[in-house]
C-alpha cells in the first residue's frame, strides 16, 4: 500500500488541496493507521502553536512612531557619517601621496640616470685608451 | 502615492497588530519586536510613495515587514528569545501549578519559532498566525509555492522535536 507523503499530510491540514485531492487522501486516512498517526501529530503540533497568543502594541505606539518621523538624524547616523567622510578624505589623501611619491621617485631616477649620462660621456668617454694615467694628467692640466 | 502625516497615522492604526505580532514572534522578545516594528514602518514612510499599487498595500507592507525583519537579524546577529513579556499578558487561572506549566509552554514555544532560522521562521509566522496561503507567501518573500512547502516542513520538522515533550 503506498502511504501518503509528508508534503500532502501538510498540504492537507494547511487546505492547499483541491476537493478530488482531499477525498483521496481522507479515504485513506480512514483505513490507514500509519497516515492517520503521522497526520495527528502533524495537527496536535499545529494546535499547540496556536496557543502563542497575539502580543498587542503598547496603546502609545502610534503617536511614538509619529514622534519618530519628525526627529532629527541621531547622533549615530551623524557619526557613522563623519566616519565614512573621513575615511574617504583619508583614501584621496593617500591616494595622491601615493601618485606624488612615486613621481618623485622616478624623477630622481630620471635625473640620476641623465647625470651618470653626462659624466660618461663628457668626461670618461674622453678618454678612449682608458688608460688612468691619462686621466690624472687630464685633472693635474 | 502622496501619503500625508495624517494618511500614514491611519496606515499604522491599521497594520499595526499585524507588524507588532509578527516582529514579537520573528524575535521573541517584546523590547526587540518594539524596535523591529518602529523600523519596519519608517521604512514604509520612507517608501510609501514609490509604492505603485501592484499589490495590495498590506501585501506590501508584509513584504516590507519580511525584508527589515531579515536585516534586523543579520545586525543583531543573533536574536535573543529570552525574557519575553508573554507571561505577563498570559490569563491567569486558578490553579497555580497550571499557570506555571503553561507559562513553560509559552516559553517553550516563543524561543522555538525565534530560534528558527530566518526564512523558515517568516514562512512558518505567515502561514501559522497570519493565515497566509503558500501563494501569498510565495509573493511576499519572492519565491516559489514549493520553496514555501519546503521551508515549512522543515520548520515543522524542528519544532516538532524541540516540542516534542508537550505533544
Amino acid at each position: 500500500m503506498k502511504h501518503i507523503s509528508d508534503m500532502d499530510l501538510q498540504r492537507l491540514m494547511d487546505n492547499e488541496l483541491n476537493d478530488e485531492q482531499i477525498n483521496i487522501i481522507t479515504e485513506h486516512l480512514s483505513h490507514c493507521r500509519e497516515c492517520s498517526e503521522r497526520y495527528r501529530e502533524l495537527t496536535s503540533l499545529d494546535r499547540l502553536l496556536n496557543t502563542y497568543p497575539n502580543i498587542e502594541p503598547a496603546a502609545s505606539f502610534t503617536d511614538n512612531m509619529i514622534a519618530q518621523l519628525n526627529k532629527k538624524p541621531s547622533h549615530g547616523f551623524i557619526w557613522r557619517f563623519a566616519y565614512a567622510a573621513a575615511a574617504v578624505i583619508l583614501t584621496v589623501i593617500s591616494f595622491y601621496a601615493g601618485i606624488h611619491m612615486y613621481n618623485d621617485y622616478h624623477t630622481a631616477q630620471n635625473e640620476k640616470s641623465s647625470s651618470n649620462e653626462f659624466f660618461a660621456s663628457s668626461t670618461f668617454s674622453n678618454y678612449s685608451d682608458n688608460s688612468f694615467s691619462s686621466i690624472i694628467l687630464d685633472i693635474n692640466k | 502615492m502622496n501619503c500625508t502625516e495624517k494618511d500614514f497615522r491611519t496606515i499604522i492604526e491599521e497594520h499595526k497588530d499585524m507588524v507588532f505580532n509578527i516582529s514579537y514572534k520573528y524575535t521573541g522578545n517584546y523590547d526587540s519586536a518594539q524596535d523591529l516594528s518602529q523600523e519596519i514602518f519608517l521604512r514604509v514612510w520612507r517608501y510609501i510613495n514609490n509604492f505603485r499599487g501592484d499589490s495590495s498595500l498590506k501585501t506590501w507592507i508584509y513584504r516590507i515587514a519580511y525584508t527589515t525583519s531579515i536585516n534586523y537579524a543579520k545586525k543583531h546577529n543573533k536574536l535573543r528569545a529570552e525574557n519575553g513579556m508573554i507571561i505577563g499578558t498570559m490569563k491567569s487561572h486558578d490553579d497555580p501549578h497550571r499557570n506555571i506549566l503553561n507559562k513553560n509552554i509559552m516559553q517553550d514555544i516563543e524561543k522555538s519559532v525565534a530560534s528558527l532560522p530566518n526564512r523558515q521562521k517568516m514562512v512558518f509566522i505567515l502561514k501559522q498566525y497570519e493565515g497566509k496561503s503558500y501563494r501569498e507567501i510565495g509573493e511576499i518573500m519572492n519565491i516559489t509555492e514549493k520553496a514555501v512547502e519546503n521551508l515549512l516542513y522543515r520548520a515543522r520538522l524542528t519544532l516538532q522535536k524541540k516540542l516534542k515533550g508537550y505533544l
